[in-house]
């Protein structure tokens, strides 16, 4: 595809294997990761392995895999559980659901390893509800693997045993917050607790507990396979391997692509992606979802890792790539991410709950046009704070979308509050349509067109909009064949 | 099923899938058609899809030929995707297949042999 390389590591079965063939899976070699963890290598020589390869959280945040297994495994406890974070909620993002579909069993044999190596023989896939496909595939390959006896009582006949079920989510956004996750797999509302205890110390039912997203298990099994030397050959020196993005928004190719970390953004949208549909210029890629930020062309060139991204006020986030051209309205885009994690805050800690209401008020009142300076001052500050103070990474992260675009973007800011005028042409209460009388051929498609019926005139006359009762929705603009109508 | 109880068993069971799965062996003369499944696949007709190949297939009585849902193959702006596969030949992509794409892929490529290029998306040897 477009010259630009992409390394299927997470993705390695995603279109080749049937993913409802657990026969398929062991074919491509397929559980024999964990025969070789179960007969060859002691619990910690597979800890080694992972936290040596430097595989790091693919939910987001970035932490070491390795470090998070070792202080699971050093936990004394008499039952530990193995969790996997399958509630992808970010808009536009589907890693996930396309390796839970796709490669259902390398999931299931990575959280075995991990029980293997942090001693837990439970497991519990928190997967969302609305994935049913998703959900199907992995009843149908958990029933499949106990059935072979690669899950279950003594595992391929040794004295190790691991057992799998599912639990669905009920599609609140803060569940994918590990320790809200954990609240709501024990019954109880979906909040997140303080952290420490970290879920390796105290987590589900306040045993040790590993949790790690689907994406960072499905590089276990090629680890411990092939070595961490080999998985280290991939990516760069802090951020190892590969990542999945979700490829959405104004590309040509929309889509999912695996590549080496380091790739520079512009390879993903402009090689992979296929460039910008419709001959469009290119304006933001927002990363991270509602957690990360946008960022801007001059930023383009940049090799994607954690730390890279986070130094451009985004994040790595799961993955979701949604790519934006000039008709897109920084403050506007800003404003659909505070809309949706003000309704997704749980309400536990006021920063989060109250915070970002009132950022929500501010982007509010800047797209329709009553904006102040102060509000951008305070947009902000009251961003800073709320990162600062929350209790959860929901709400540390909810104020990126504004502060980035803010940081990016303030020329739009300004025209807002300013001259009461959106640059792209997509807040409502700011733009306006008129007819060009030089331009205007009296045609009367115009008319015809507009569902409001606010344009008036008769065939061959020059037509006119009503203002008043014009809803801005810019079909006259579409339709005219002769650029009569324009926007302001 | 029997449960595997050892890795040597893992292994023997490998071997013995090997034939059996949707993945080809060098020396198989079966075809396998792959058809991307995953939500995005089904979203734009995928199973529509596979069942016209499937009739497509009965109608003209080709034999060794079998018809596989797999997921994803990243490509989802061009779902649906049928795949081509034969042993010593690199696969064929096909993308946006419709009703009328599905039958030419049964009448020319895999009757008279000879791919329907104006649909092939990607001719890859081996994925990596």
């Amino acid at each position: 595809m477009s010259g630009v390389s992409q390394t299927r590591i997470a993705l390695r079965n995603c279109g080749v294997i049937d993913p409802e063939s657990i026969n398929d899976y062991i074919a491509t070699d397929g559980y024999d990761a964990l025969a070789k963890a179960i007969f060859t290598l002691t619990p910690d020589d597979v800890v080694d392995i992972v936290k040596k390869s430097g595989l790091r959280g693919r939910g987001g945040a970035g932490f070491p895999t390795g470090i998070k297994w070792e202080t699971a495994k050093k936990s004394q406890s008499d039952v530990k559980y193995v969790l996997c974070n399958a509630d992808e909620g970010d808009p536009g993002a589907f890693m996930d659901r396309s390796v839970l579909e796709g490669d259902p069993h390398s999931v299931l044999e990575a959280m075995a390893l991990c029980g293997y190596a942090i001693g837990a023989s439970q497991g519990i896939i928190y997967v969302r509800a609305e994935y049913p496909l998703a959900v199907k595939r992995l009843q149908i390959a958990i029933d499949q693997a106990t059935d072979l006896g690669l899950l279950g009582e003594n595992i391929l006949g040794s004295s190790f045993s691991f057992s799998l079920r599912l639990y669905f989510g009920a599609g609140a956004f803060v569940c994918g917050e590990e320790t809200s996750l954990m609240n709501s797999v024990q019954g109880g509302r979906g909040e997140p607790r303080i952290k420490p205890p970290f879920p390796a110390v105290a987590g589900l039912w306040n045993k040790p507990t590993n949790i790690n997203n689907v994406e960072t298990y499905a590089n276990i099994a090629p680890i411990i396979r092939n070595g961490w030397e080999w998985f280290r050959k991939f990516g760069t020196e802090k951020s190892p391997g590969t990542k999945v993005f979700a490829l959405a928004g104004k590309v040509n190719n929309v889509g999912l692509v695996e590549v080496p970390m380091g790739t520079p953004l512009r390879s993903i949208i402009e090689g992979i992606g296929g460039g910008i549909r419709n001959g469009r210029r290119y304006k933001a890629v927002q990363t991270g979802g509602p957690s990360g930020g946008c960022i801007p062309a001059e930023h383009l060139d940049t090799p994607i890792d954690y730390e890279s991204l986070i130094s451009l006020g985004s994040m790595m986030g799961s993955g979701g790539m949604i790519v934006m051209d000039e008709d897109d309205c920084m403050v506007n885009i800003a404003k659909f991410y505070l809309t949706f994690t003000a309704e997704e805050s749980c309400g536990k800690c006021t920063p989060c709950r109250i915070g970002n209401k009132r950022l929500l008020e501010i982007l509010d009142r800047i797209t329709e046009g009553e904006g102040t300076d102060n509000d951008l001052e305070e947009l902000d500050i009251l961003g800073n704070i709320i990162k600062d103070t929350a209790l959860c990474g929901l709400g540390q992260s909810s104020p990126n979308p504004a502060i980035s675009t803010l940081r990016f973007f303030r020329d739009e800011y300004t025209a807002h509050v300013k001259d009461k005028r959106c640059p792209a042409g997509s807040c409502k209460k700011l733009i306006g349509f008129k007819i060009l009388a030089d331009k205007c051929t009296g045609c009367t498609v115009c008319a015809r067109n507009c569902p409001a019926n606010c344009i008036s005139g008769s065939i061959k006359k020059v037509h006119v909009i009503d203002q008043e009762k014009c809803i801005k929705c810019g079909a006259c603009l579409e339709k005219c064949r002769f650029k009569a109508i324009v926007r302001g | 099923m029997p449960k595997l109880a050892s890795w040597d068993e893992l292994k023997q069971h490998r071997e013995d899938s090997k034939s059996r799965t949707s993945l080809l062996s060098p020396d198989s003369n079966r075809i396998v058609l792959a058809v991307g499944e995953a939500t995005c696949g089904i979203a734009a007709g995928a199973k529509e899809i596979a069942a016209v190949l499937q009739s497509e297939i009965e109608n003209k009585g080709l034999e060794n030929i079998s018809i596989i849902a797999t997921g994803c193959y990243g490509m989802c702006y061009a779902e649906p995707m049928v795949e081509v596969r034969e042993a010593g030949k690199p696969s064929v992509y096909y993308g946006y297949v419709t009703e009328s794409v599905a039958k030419s892929i049964v009448a020319r490529h895999l009757v008279a042999g000879s791919p329907v290029e104006e649909n092939v998306l990607h001719v890859e040897v081996q994925i990596p």
